[in-house]
């Protein structure tokens, strides 16, 4: 039965569409700068001529970036981290939040209480670096994926979704006789399939974007993920080279053709593209909880 | 009761795995000593491998098909050839200093520990970490010891607390050489105007680049001046303000000089006429201003002394521009140079816990006597060959990927091209070889006059760093206010501004503990 | 009911015969088993480096190790708050945030639920996919375009002010009036649409038969989403507020370093760009540790706080 909608709603609906479309204008715009900052030439960028499509196209800095093949394999490094990081994070998020939301949970408070705790103190940089070491976890993944294990700001986002989902349900499958695995696994994810997507986003951006941890337990080349890599070649670029002790020759001057604003333009296009490609595929997810409605019976 | 239980349980728990945990923080290592002057010595060293350690900057820069930074054809000839086996830790560029830190606290560190900045490695020095090695090169080394007495002057930027602690090695004139100012050649023509050589006359031809159109198209909207970050250190040198001054062995902090005004009167100068860009204090990167110069706007630099870029991008826009070294000008105080950088490169500092400091001098030795030069220009024939007793390479692509990343493996070097190397060096189009001589001149003309560094190198303490810390954002406050501030802020407020804030903040405990440490330390100065 | 199954209260009780703990474990057995690896997790790597804070009341030198180092008390401390210029900085620390919690962390709330309005689903997805953007875009990136949008003489605000409102141009990034201005709302221009993402996943969350009710009930589209979407995301928007009171003593070191400038320092000083200045000068572990301690306290008052709070209003919080 369709109702007829006031004239305020109509206006209202027009209205949110421009102003929707609009914020989706204002939060494109620096991105389309920078695509185009990325294909223009440096004269162009350092002269400040670019606003919103390419000056004196070309892929000059695309190729400095890509060249060597060093990204590819840094590309490759990030999306082992990120797909391993991000199934480790989603069920550990999934099985603490689950528990922790039961209120019935004998001890809850003091884990939450533990576990709170953890994310105002922390002991710094020094003890982080020593137990790490003492574990055997340098320079492998490993250790990575160990120290983020969780986000404890997810959890609880987690936790506090699970108990707002209606008792009703896990009630009447616990008379059925379910255990709490079964209800966790048949009731409880399916109709969490939105906030899953999300949290599993966050997890998977925090992991392709994850550099100072990288950075400092990382040690081999050959294993460093994209972000760190990105950084040292713009600070490679950005160096003056007049500290000719580094190379054979000052050839390097006049060769480094690519402003570093250029460069980092690049970077920011290479960096984040995989990333939007994530996000459609899981607005799929965006949808209704499949057992809502059921509530009775 | 159960919460009790609980919570005793978790207690035990948790103090469990703290003692497991904590045996590794911390960690002292053995009680070595290090260079035990005995007759067993040098039987002492001997028994050991021959094997080092090393830091090596990671800047990414060693490609695939050379290997890694731990591993690649420089690293082999350095072990084939230096009768040392050496062990390269890579650390990352960007956060060198933290993640030595995390290695040092960890008890990880490598033998050798190095960085550009005299000031690290002097808190290393004053946090336990490093060992004093004037024993070492007293027994063990020749190359070293030799290119040492030869250079003197490189002494106090290894010495702390009266003795050695580091390797360091020259830098070559072409990384001495730091700020500069630059000066638009067709503009002078194009004007009648002189080359300036006094401050004065600086203003003088700033002003008429204002005003008097100097590129020709009918429109007042070019600059006196456009700058980077060295702006502000360009006019402390040219009064001789950027370091601290020495005067009848008083040492005084810049701030509590009269030139100081002239400095600050220079920059509200500028502002005030309208010889820079009116928006510059929210320019952080300096993108606008350098937009401003390549775009053929302004007609003074400030800048460094090898502005490749900005001179590339200046005449594809501007073909007849002529960017050229403009030579430091003379003020009432005299003439002085640019910020230069002191002489002593990489400061090579040894961990207290290097188990064979005889292998270190080794290494060392190999690598200033003849080692840093294979490892900078690679082998002869292959890579360069000899012209005018200039290596010059032969093939510039296989040089950039054999080359490019092996320079710094040199930890000391004797490296030090000449201005007139620069062509030689340079690829062959057109651009590259005519800016080649442009920095040769450039080169040339910053390091005609020398920067007044009166004293090697500055002291630290806990009050200086205080002190530095809370009053670099209220000296950006004052200062702003006082170059942008027209009639309502003065000189005169500033200066008196900037002197009082800095007493408060604990300026004269400062004062007195810097000239306390210059009366005890000027005598290793000259050395 | 026998007297065997007398139900325990808080810290005391009466236990006979069977012990109603140990019924609870053997009940919610799946959940403790849930929980092992998860709490050994935190124990082993949050609380084992903790010992680590010890260095704020310490001098910490590396040749002693963190163990080894001199004991001296609260010095640290004392140092902090007798720096002539912790106040400010505190101060604009909090401010900033305070603005930033009042200001721009409903503007995803609101924007979610007017994405939610949005019928045409390729309409809703584009944009979504479009709003989070920005957050990518690193800040050195970012406020470089803010800076050069604002200029007085060349930026296309100020133009647009004076061509079409005859105001004359504002240097905003230099005005110490405008410049927390900018700061919030460049804020909301970096973060608001990746925040949109949460919230529309609560909204996704909410019966949609409450929906059909309330339109039932004859509520137009506006009493919908007073009635119906907002509370139904209550429970996240509590929780993140409470968990943003996390961080109000900290505010991100980016975005104020890019913006930050000379003519600003009273207002744009924070305790981010404070330990960043001091760490050039090297070696304070001690100092910025304690430093660190302080904030964490203050967090952790803040935290506690709004929990309370949020939770005498009704909402679950925290726990």
């Amino acid at each position: 039965m369709t109702i007829k909608k006031s004239t305020g709603e109509k206006i209202f609906i027009v209205i949110n569409y421009i102003f929707i479309g609009l914020c989706s204008f204002i939060a494109l715009y620096p991105f389309i700068q920078i695509v185009a900052t990325s294909f223009s030439s440096s004269r162009a960028v350092s002269s400040g001529e670019i606003f919103w499509r390419p000056v004196e196209f070309n892929v000059l800095a695309y190729k400095q970036l890509l060249q060597d093949g060093q990204i590819f394999v840094a590309m490759k490094n990030t999306v082992i981290l990120t797909v391993v990081g991000t199934i480790i994070n989603m069920s550990a998020t999934v099985l603490a939040a689950y528990s922790l939301s039961k209120k019935r949970l004998k001890g809850r408070k003091v884990f939450l209480l533990i576990i709170i705790f953890t994310m105002l103190f922390n002991g710094g940089l020094i003890p982080n670096f020593i137990l790490i070491k003492n574990l055997g976890l340098m320079n492998k993944y490993a250790g990575l994926w160990l120290m983020g294990l969780i986000s404890t700001y997810n959890m609880f986002v987690m936790k506090t979704f699970f108990e707002g989902l209606p008792d009703s349900l896990e009630e009447a499958a616990a008379i059925d006789g379910a255990n709490d695995i079964q209800i966790l696994v048949r009731i409880v994810i399916p109709l969490s399939l939105p906030m899953l997507a999300t949290l599993t986003l966050f997890y998977a951006v925090g992991w392709w974007n994850s550099y100072f941890n990288a950075m400092i337990y990382i040690t081999s080349t050959g294993k460093m993920p994209l972000m760190v890599k990105l950084m040292q070649m713009l600070d490679m670029a950005q160096m003056i080279m007049i500290n000719t002790n580094l190379s054979g020759g000052t050839e390097g001057i006049i060769e480094n053709t690519v402003a570093p604003e250029t460069l980092k333009a690049a970077s920011i296009v290479i960096a984040t593209l995989p990333i939007l490609c994530i996000y459609p595929f899981l607005q799929k997810y965006f949808v209704k909880g499949v057992l809502i409605g059921s509530i009775k019976g | 009761m159960k919460l009790e239980k609980f919570k005793r349980v978790v207690s035990v728990l948790l103090m469990v795995l703290m003692v497991l945990i904590m045996p590794g923080c911390g960690s002292k290592p053995g009680n070595k000593e290090g260079g035990n002057a005995g007759s067993n010595s040098a039987d002492q060293y001997d028994k050991l491998p021959k094997e080092v350690s090393a830091i090596i900057l990671d800047r990414g820069q060693v490609p695939a098909s050379e290997g890694t930074y731990e591993e690649n054809r420089w690293t082999k000839y350095i072990n084939q050839n230096s009768g040392v086996k050496v062990k390269w830790v890579p650390v990352p560029r960007t956060q060198d200093i933290q993640k030595m830190n995390t290695l040092i606290a960890s008890g990880q560190a490598p033998d050798l520990l190095w960085e550009y900045s005299r000031d690290y490695i002097s808190q290393l020095v004053d946090q336990g970490a490093l060992q004093p090695i004037d024993e070492y090169i007293q027994k063990y080394s020749i190359a070293y010891k030799n290119y040492l007495a030869k250079n003197s002057e490189l002494k106090p930027y290894v010495t702390f607390n009266n003795k050695m602690y580091a390797f360091t090695s020259k830098r070559g004139i072409d990384s001495i050489a730091n700020h500069a100012m630059w000066i638009r050649q067709d503009w002078l023509d194009k004007l009648g105007l002189k080359m300036p050589t006094t401050d004065e006359e600086l203003f003088k031809v700033a002003e008429a680049f204002k005003n008097q159109d100097p590129d020709g198209n009918g429109k007042a909207d070019t600059y006196g001046f456009a700058f980077n970050y060295n702006m502000a250190g360009i006019v402390s040198a040219l009064y001789g303000a950027a370091w601290n001054i020495v005067d009848n062995g008083k040492i005084i902090n810049p701030l509590n000089t009269e030139r100081y005004k002239d400095v600050l009167a220079f920059r509200k100068k500028m502002f005030d006429e309208g010889l820079i860009d009116k928006e510059f204090i929210t320019d952080t990167n300096f993108t606008r201003e350098r937009q401003i110069w390549v775009t053929g706007k302004a007609g003074i630099y400030f800048g460094g002394w090898n502005m490749g870029n900005e001179w590339k991008d200046l005449k594809k826009n501007v073909p007849n521009a002529q960017m050229v070294p403009l030579e430091s000008v003379s003020t009432k105080y005299g003439k002085f140079g640019m910020w230069q950088e002191p002489p002593a490169n990489r400061i090579i500092g040894v961990n207290k816990d290097a188990k064979n400091p005889k292998a270190i001098v080794q290494l060392m030795d190999w690598l200033i006597d003849k080692g840093w030069f294979t490892i900078t220009f690679g082998i002869e024939g292959s890579n360069y060959k000899m012209v005018n007793n200039v290596p010059q390479a032969i093939d510039a692509d296989k040089n950039r990927t054999e080359l490019g990343y092996s320079g710094e493996y040199a930890l000391i070097s004797q490296l030090d091209p000449k201005a007139d190397w620069f062509p030689i060096m340079a690829a062959s189009d057109a651009m590259s070889q005519e800016y080649a001589k442009v920095e040769s001149l450039s080169l040339e003309t910053q390091l005609k006059n020398k920067f007044p560094r009166t004293t090697p190198y500055n002291p630290t303490s806990t009050d200086i760093s205080q002190l530095s810390t809370e009053f670099q954002p209220i000296q950006a406050d004052i200062e702003t206010k006082v170059v942008t501030g027209g009639s309502k802020y003065t000189v005169d407020w500033g200066i008196e501004q900037l002197r009082n804030e800095r007493k408060r903040l604990g300026g004269d405990k400062v004062d007195a503990y810097v000239q306390e440490w210059y009366d005890k330390n000027k005598e290793s100065f000259s050395k | 009911m026998s007297e065997k199954t007398v139900t325990v209260h808080r810290g005391k009780g009466i236990v006979k015969g069977k012990s109603p703990l140990l019924k609870a474990i053997v009940r919610d057995r799946y959940l403790y088993l849930f929980l092992v690896p998860i709490l050994a997790y935190y124990i082993v790597f949050k609380y084992g480096p903790m010992y680590g804070v010890i260095i704020a009341f310490k001098d910490f030198r590396f040749a002693d190790g963190i163990l080894g180092s001199k004991w001296v008390g609260f010095k640290h401390f004392q140092r902090l708050f007798t720096s002539r210029d912790f106040l400010m900085i505190l101060r604009n620390t909090l401010l900033l945030n305070i603005y930033s919690v009042v200001f721009a962390f409903p503007i995803p709330i609101i924007l979610a639920i007017l994405l939610n309005e949005i019928r045409c689903i390729f309409f809703k997805k584009v944009s979504q996919s479009l709003f989070y953007l920005p957050h990518f875009i690193s800040w050195v990136v970012l406020g470089g375009i803010v800076v050069a949008l604002l200029s007085p003489s060349t930026g296309v605000i100020n133009i647009i002010l004076s061509r079409v409102f005859g105001i004359k141009p504002i240097y905003f990034m230099a005005s110490t009036k405008w410049w927390p201005v900018v700061f919030i709302l460049s804020g909301i221009w970096h973060d608001a649409g990746w925040g949109t993402i949460i919230f529309l996943a609560a909204i996704t969350g909410i019966n949609t038969e409450l929906y059909e009710a309330a339109v039932l009930d004859g509520a137009n589209k506006f009493q919908q989403i007073w009635h119906v979407t907002l509370p139904g995301i209550r429970s996240t928007i509590a929780i993140l507020l409470i968990l943003r009171m996390g961080s109000m003593m900290d505010v991100g070191f980016e975005q104020i370093f890019i913006l930050q400038n000379g003519a600003v320092t009273n207002v744009a000083e924070v305790i981010s760009t404070y330990v960043y200045r001091l760490g050039i000068q090297g070696m304070q572990y001690s100092y910025t540790t304690a430093l660190g301690l302080f904030q964490s306290v203050i967090s952790m008052i803040l935290v506690l706080g709004s929990n309370k709070i949020i939770k005498a209003m009704g909402e679950t919080g925290l726990w």
